[in-house]
Parts: structure tokens; sequence; C-alpha cells
């Protein structure tokens, strides 16, 4: 699908600080990410670990993990609204409705001592606003049966009094999906939803999401290390870098002509299944402190092209294409 | 690379018909066994001095068991394990220490693999002061040594592991599995832990040190991609089972068994650039207490044939070196 | 996965904990240098005094007199003493083979595991106070008595909680790894398993002081502990019991020393583990 055939855009993330306030100094885990998601697109959102994409989702759930962590800056429009101003209330109303999440480790995200089942008619009748004890039984379990279904699980009826241990991680990651999505959500944050999951089972899951996406049409921001799976699902990638977006663009023109060095050095760091077998591209070095960063270009001080200029002052974003933009002093507009 | 087949001398560890039941049993004092979990059930291949044999497979194939066999941290229920041509389990005192010199390992998880009270200085040395290796000037020496192998400064000897990241302590993890100087390493999922951009660091760093030092690595691994860059060898287990082996540049030009293939079509390239044949598995592994009747497979498997769920194929040579279990191939 | 920062703690160091453990130390320690007169000397004409500070009290007798016109403070001082001694000794045995017990059957498991953990059952359906009592009458009352029969009481505790530790302590790859290097089973439970057990053990030895001084209390007013009329803290609180209504400093004043010890004694502790953490130590 080429990007205009996508809808409106439904998410806008503009300028999203969040920040650790510790009594040693300031984290700051995001730093200025913007960037925007269209109905029925997904965006992979890739960095290595303490890059602040983990961070970046879940400051727009609005579930930031205790521990001095605040979102001071920014707007996070979902169809319009700033959801950073609403209250808790209305957060609950939007969070699984009109955004919602699946995360990495699926045992974690279901309660161990109820049936799968009951998990999912708690989330079916959270969604209608139905009382959970004044709802008809049969008919909310019926939906249940639906949901799993819907996710593909074999014999529905049987697991839905099944316990999560009784099932497999992919198994598990797919009940967590169809909770996920069963308030007919519009945006769906997918934090590394694979990364537990054996490769088999890894592309099942992947091929059932996609199908999901193009029943419903919700836009997927698609949180990832993983270039593989963003070749495999993502319309349009962001490489987080040091709590920044430092590049975003088309997957294809990214991986083909990446503009920011280190998407490029990350891209050629990949072990291939193809090509020649050689020694692989490394980047040295170690990511700035989150809590002392540079003034200037944040990779500056791991780029093989740095100049005095990336030292001085952070490089703005530049348009270096259709819908491809890079933070680098070197990239050359379009 | 990938070592000329002309290039058969007698193979550093050889592991012949080796079986790993586990008994599921119930009740403490009265145990009644309810069955066995064949975690790896009649496996062989030979590793040869200086080179790599990848390991591939998905969770539950047997690989980990295996490798915690030939680290003689399990004893198979059947079968032998054969280093240097003498028979690893059964050792005892100077013997099996002895063995612990020859054979170390590399886990997975780096917060997992070193004693967080532990100064990374010492546990480098351990192996060395276990076996009475040298005094202690000497020893120490060694550490420096190695800590400037893998890439690290020698005075971060005195450090604990908690100062280190993930891909620093790794390479601590390997300092210590190289400081007996061990003619073989179980790396079991050595990178797969690691941010990309470290992955990369540490695959060239093993790939310099079994060049200087001629070791050999079992490489354990769920990612082709790694074990193609790696091994020079390669054997694909299913529940238990070998189901493919071949040298590794022979495998990835020529895939045979259906598990194989759906394995490499289930990579996911960020450049699907070959337009091969794409199989999704149904389904998913069965349990290995109960595992499926002939081929392990045939539950799985596309091209399933009616015999399939009757006869286990044997492993087979469809090319020289190039051994596939699978009916397909008969 | 995203930044793992967190908030640490602080380990602040505890001066005040640190100064009245001190004190109570030097107390103990230096009781005959320090306490004004004898701990055990009566002087019936001044008994049931109250402190100095209130009208009645005498300026002889700063914290007051008890039943038998013994100065409370003195008892207190000469108390200290074989409160902690009671407690270092109780602790050091029963902790450490509560502590053994544990590494062995946490690491060994098996048949071991199994026998050892029946042991601890037993141990803790075990009337301990009962077990004091015959045991007093068998081996006579005295500071040694009192030792086992705390010992028997504390062991179990210790031993279940450090089991649990080593247990998962065992799982982590570090163990495998100690065992591919080559080391034995002995070495790994002393390098590689008690250290890493030792914060547990240390927060169980705090948590247990005030355990073993109220023990101490309670097998001496039932007659199994110390004898009278060697003061101990416990000793002084049962005494003071029967007239809390028109004498409550007898009781209350020894309170007060538990409550403070016992307080000062977790405060450290817990910065003690932080401190002992490599992981907490950086700040």
């Amino acid at each position: 699908m080429t990007p205009d055939a996508k809808g409106e855009t439904v998410l806008e993330v503009r300028d999203l600080h969040t920040h650790f306030f510790l009594r040693r100094g300031v984290v700051k885990a995001v730093d200025g990410v913007s960037f925007s998601l269209r109905r029925g697109e997904v965006l992979g959102l890739v960095g290595e670990s303490g890059c602040g994409k983990s961070l970046t989702a879940l400051s727009l759930m609005r579930l930031l993990p205790k521990g001095g962590a605040q979102t001071i800056k920014g707007e996070v429009l979902l169809g319009g609204e700033n959801i950073l101003e609403c209250t808790p209330a209305e957060m609950r109303e939007i969070r699984g409705r009109r955004i919602s999440m699946v995360l990495q480790d699926p045992q974690t995200s279901l309660n161990p001592v109820f049936a799968i089942g009951d998990q999912l008619r708690e989330a079916l009748l959270r969604r209608k606003r139905a009382p959970l004890t004044r709802a008809p039984h049969a008919e909310v379990m019926k939906e249940a049966v639906a949901a799993l279904r819907r996710v593909e699980i074999a014999a529905p009826e049987q697991r839905i009094s099944q316990y999560p241990h009784q099932m497999s991680g992919g198994m598990k990651q797919r009940v967590v999906g169809a909770i996920a999505i069963s308030g007919e959500p519009g945006v769906l944050i997918a934090d590394e939803p694979t990364t537990a999951l054996d490769v088999t089972i890894q592309l099942q899951y992947l091929k059932l999401l996609k199908r999901l996406q193009a029943e419903t049409g919700m836009a997927i921001l698609f949180i990832t290390h993983d270039f593989g799976v963003v070749g495999r699902m993502c319309d349009r990638v962001a490489v987080m870098y040091a709590g920044r977006i430092v590049e975003c663009g088309p997957v294809r023109r990214i991986f083909e002509a990446p503009q920011h060095p280190y998407t490029r050095a990350l891209i050629a760091s990949v072990p291939k299944m193809t090509g020649p077998v050689g020694r692989l591209t490394t980047i040295e070095g170690q990511p700035p402190s989150l809590m002392d960063l540079p003034v200037g270009c944040r990779f500056a001080s791991r780029c093989s092209l740095v100049e005095q200029r990336c030292l001085d002052a952070y490089p703005g974003t530049v348009r270096v294409g259709d819908e491809h933009t890079a933070d680098c002093w070197k990239a050359t507009p379009a | 690379m990938s070592a000329p087949l002309q290039d058969q001398g007698p193979p550093l560890l050889r592991v012949e018909g080796v079986r790993k039941y586990f008994a599921l049993t119930k009740g403490i004092l009265f145990t009644r066994t309810l069955g066995h979990i064949k975690a790896v059930d009649d496996v062989s291949f030979d590793i040869r001095a200086g080179e790599t044999l990848g390991l591939v497979g998905e969770s539950g194939c047997g690989k980990t068991t295996t490798s915690r066999m030939i680290l003689n941290l399990e004893e198979p229920t059947e079968g032998r394990i054969l280093l240097e041509g003498e028979a690893i389990h059964g050792l005892q005192g100077d013997a099996l220490r002895a063995y612990r010199t020859k054979v170390q390992a590399v886990f997975q998880d780096p917060w997992s693999s070193l004693n967080p009270r532990m100064k990374v200085g010492r546990t480098i040395a351990e192996s060395l002061i276990v076996n009475a290796w040298g005094d202690r000037a000497a020893i120490d020496e060694r550490v420096r040594e190695l800590l400037v192998q893998v890439g690290l400064r020698p005075e971060q000897a005195q450090q604990y592991p908690h100062e280190f990241s993930g891909g620093q302590r790794q390479r601590v993890a390997l300092a210590a599995a190289l400081a007996s100087r061990p003619r073989l390493i179980v790396l079991d999922e050595p990178v797969s832990a690691l941010d990309v951009s470290i992955r990369a660091q540490m695959m060239n760093l093993l790939k310099d040190i079994q060049a200087k030092d001629d070791v050999a690595y079992l490489l354990v691994a769920h990612d082709l991609a790694t074990v193609r860059h790696m091994a020079d060898h390669t054997v694909v287990m299913y529940l238990g089972k070998i189901v493919e082996r071949a040298p590794t540049a022979a495998l990835f030009d020529d895939v045979r068994h259906p598990y194989t293939k759906a394995l490499f079509s289930a990579v996911l390239e960020a450049w699907p650039g070959q337009a091969a044949e794409e199989i999704e598995l149904k389904g998913e592994v069965p349990s290995p207490l109960d595992p499926p009747s002939g081929c392990r497979f045939h539950t799985r498997c596309p091209y399933v044939m009616p015999h399939c769920s009757q006869r286990e194929p044997a492993l087979r040579e469809v090319s020289p070196d190039h051994f596939v279990a699978c009916h397909l191939f008969e | 996965m995203g930044s793992k920062a967190r908030v640490r703690r602080t380990a602040r160091v505890p001066w005040i904990p640190i100064a009245i453990i001190s004190v109570i130390v030097i107390m103990a320690l230096f009781a005959p240098l320090l306490a004004p007169y004898s701990p055990i000397d009566q002087t019936l004409r001044d008994k049931l005094l109250p402190p100095a500070w209130m009208t009645g009290g005498s300026d002889k007798y700063f914290l007051g007199t008890d039943a038998f016109g013994r100065d409370i403070l003195s008892r207190l001082i000469y108390g200290a003493r074989v409160s902690l001694m009671v407690a270092v000794l109780a602790l050091t045995v029963g902790g450490g083979v509560g502590l053994a017990v544990g590494i062995v059957a946490g690491y060994v498991g098996g048949a071991v595991d199994s026998v050892l953990m029946r042991l601890v059952d037993a141990a803790f359906t075990f009337p301990a106070i009962l077990f004091a009592l015959l045991l007093s009458v068998t081996m006579g009352q005295g500071l040694g008595t009192l030792v086992i029969a705390i010992t028997l009481l504390l062991w179990a505790s210790f031993a279940r909680v450090i089991r649990g530790e080593v247990l998962s302590l065992r799982q982590r790859d570090f163990v495998a790894l100690a065992r591919v290097r080559g080391c034995s089973a002995p070495r790994i439970m002393l390098t590689h398993i008690l250290p890493n057990v030792l914060n547990t053990f240390m927060v169980l030895v705090t948590l247990n002081i005030g355990v073993v001084i109220i023990a101490e209390a309670t097998l001496s007013f039932l007659g199994a502990g110390i004898p009278p009329p060697t003061p101990t803290w416990g000793l002084m609180i049962s005494e003071g019991r029967g007239r809390i209504a028109d004498a409550w400093w007898v009781a209350l004043i020894p309170g007060i020393a538990i409550t403070l010890m016992v307080l000062s004694v977790n405060l450290f502790g817990d910065w003690l583990r932080d401190r002992l953490d490599p992981r907490l130590r950086q700040l």
C-alpha cells in the first residue's frame, strides 16, 4: 500500500518530553519525540535498549512507571484531542477503547489466577460499560469465544475455561491481543510483542496482526529492536537514539537509502541471510548518558562522519525525501 | 570459513546416540512416574577442533539439554559423549577437573551469568584458582591479559558486575570461559540478549578469538543469520531429534527438510528479496511428553505422507556430508 | 526496553541508631565502671522510689528503685550485658545453624533437602517454651540453657527463609558456570551462594534481635532463664509487671530500653543491607 492510500491521521505526537526526576539528576529518556500515525498504517519505532522507545509508548498510554517519571512537555493528539490534558477518569475511558497496548511478556500481561474466559469477559464488559454482575453470562461468554476465534485460537470453547499456565507463550500472546483489540481501538501500541516467541510462532503472530489490521483499519505503533520484524510489518519506520527520533521514513527508503549515520550503521551491523559472510560492521562506543546529554548531535561521539558543527549544535530535522526526515547536519535536503 | 570436507581428522568432541529422558514424577515420598519427557532422543554429531558447530531449533527442541550434557551438567540417559576419544560422563576427581579446563561455556543472559557479589577479576580467575594453575601473581597477570583480549581494560578486574553493561558482561563471561585455554566453548545463545550493534561486536570478537586460539565452538542459537555468520556446520533439531545436518554453506544453499524450510521462511528479512517458497507452520510444537509417532514433524508438515506417522525416518546422506531425516528423500 | 533508571534509596548513615547501639554496647562492656551501685544490693528503705525528676524522687537514684530498693539505672546497665550476651550467642549459634542448614538443603536438594526440611517442620511444631522449661530442670538455669533454648527456637525459621533464597539462586547461570569451571559443591556454597544470602541473613538477624530479647524475657519470667537476682531487661519487666499501676517506672524503663535497642538495630540493619549490596553501594 502506498502512503496515500492510508486514511487520516489518528495519532499525532508533538515534541514529547518524558523525563525521570531522580535525586542524582534528570534522566531525559524521551526528549523531543514527534511523529504521526495514520489509519490503517503500521509505524515501526526502532532502537536499542534505553533509547526511550518503550517509555514513549507508556507516555502515550499515560501509564508511566512509578519512580519520578513525568511527561513535562508536548502533545499527544488522539483524533485531534490532546490526551495529556485528560483527567484520569477520561483516560480510563480512552484506554482500551481508543488506544490499546500489547506488551512483550504475555506471562505478566495475564492474571495467573483467572481463567482466560473471565479475563476476556471483564475486558468485554468494561468496553460496553456494563456492570460486571448484571451481564447475561452466556451471551458474554459467546462473545469471548468469538474474540478468541478472531485471534485464531483453535477450539476456543475449551480454551475459555483454561488458565494462562495451560497455554503456550504464543497462545497467551494471542489472548492478550484479543483483549487489547476487544474494544475496537483506533490505535494499537505493540511493544516487542513477539520478542519472547519462537521464530515460527512469531511469523504466525505477525501475520495475524496484519490480518486483524486489514479487518479493523486500526493504526499500529510497532516497537521493536528487530529490523527483520520491521521489514515484514511496517509501512514506515522511526529510528530512535538517545531519546529522539533521528530518522523517519517509508520502510523501503530507510533500508535502501538510510540518511542518518546511525541508521546506516545499525542496518549494516545486522547479520544477513544472503551475501558474503565476513566481519560485521559495528558501532563502537556507548550511547551518551541520558543524564548528561551533549549539546550537539547525540550520535556525534560514535559517528564516523563527525565534524565540528555536529558537536556544537543539534542538527534540525531535515526533509530528505518524500515523507523521509533525518536529524543530521550532513543530510541533503530533498 | 567452512572447513574443507577432506579435513576429516579425529573429532574433538563426539556425541554418540545420546538420549535424555526426564522422568515426570508426582508425590514426594512415594513417587509415581507419570511419563518421560524425551528432551533429547538419539542425537549424534561431531565437532572438530577449531570449528564451529551451530545447533539450531526452537524452544523445546533439546538443543539446550544437549549442550548441558556436553558441559557435564546433566547425565545422558543413554549414549555417550567423547572428548578427544574419552567418555566424559562418570569422570571423577582429577580427570573431571581436567575435563572442566577443556570445555567451557558462555550463556545467554549476561545479567545472570556473573555472581553479583564477586569482582569480575575473581570470576575470570576462578577456573585458574580451582585448578591451581599458578601463583597469585601469575593468575593476576593472566586475568589482565584476558580482559585485554576481550576488549576490556585490565583495571576493570577490580569492578563488580553491576558496573558493566550487558555487552561488557558478556565479554567478562567470555574472558572467564577462555581462562583455562579450553578446546571447546559451548555458546548458548551468546548474543541474543544483546542489542543489535553490540551483537555484531561480540560475534566479531568470537571469530577473532577462534582464529587466534584455535578453540572450537558449539553455538546454540535460534537465529539462522547468526549461525550462518558463525558456524562451519549446522545441525537442526526438532523435538529432541536431528532433522538435518550439513556444512553451513551447503545448508543455506540447499535446504532440504520441510521443518528447516519452515524455519528459513520464518526468518524475517528486512530485505525479502528472493521469492523462496514460504511455509507458515500451523499450530504449535507438540509436547515432548508424548511426541507424535513416526516422524515427529508429521503433525505440522505441509508435505506429510501416509507412512510419515508410522515409520520414523533415519538420517540419510542426500549429498556429500548433508544429512536429512525425512521420508521425502528415500 | 525502556530506561531502567529508577529512584534508588540513598543510604544515609543512621547516626542516631548507631549512637544508641554504641551507648548500650558500652554500658554492657563497662558495666562495673559505669553503674553507680551494685545491681543486686537491696536497700529496702529506699524501695520503689520514682525517678529523680519526679516528686518523691531521690537524687541518689536517677531512674528510681524497684521493689527491693535496687537501683534501676545500675540494673539496666548490668542487664544490657546479659541481654546482649544472650542475643549475640543465640543469634550466632541459632542463626549460624539455620544458615548452614538452609544453604545445604537448598543447594544439595533431593533427599538431603527432604530430610532437613522435615526437621525444620518438626522444629516449628515443637513447644519451645515447654522444652526450655524441661531443659532448665535437667540442665539447671543459666546462660547456657537459655542460649540452647533460644537457638532451638530460631534456627528453623532461618533455615526456611535461607533455603528459599538458595533455591532461586541455584537457578542462576553463574552457579552452573561455577560448576563448569570446576568448582566443588562446598566451594560453590561458600563462594557463590553464601555471599548472596548474607543480605537476607543480616535482615533476619536484625529482625530476630527483638525476638531473642523478648524470648529471654519470657523465659526468665517463667524461671527458665537467668535466675534472679542477676538483672536482665526481660526479668526487670516481669518483676515490675505487677506494680505497673503504682510504680510504672520499674517495668517501663527496661521496656523503653528494649524498644530503643530493637528499633536501633533494625534501622542499622536496613542501612547495613543497603551498604552490603554492591548494586546500591555507589550512591
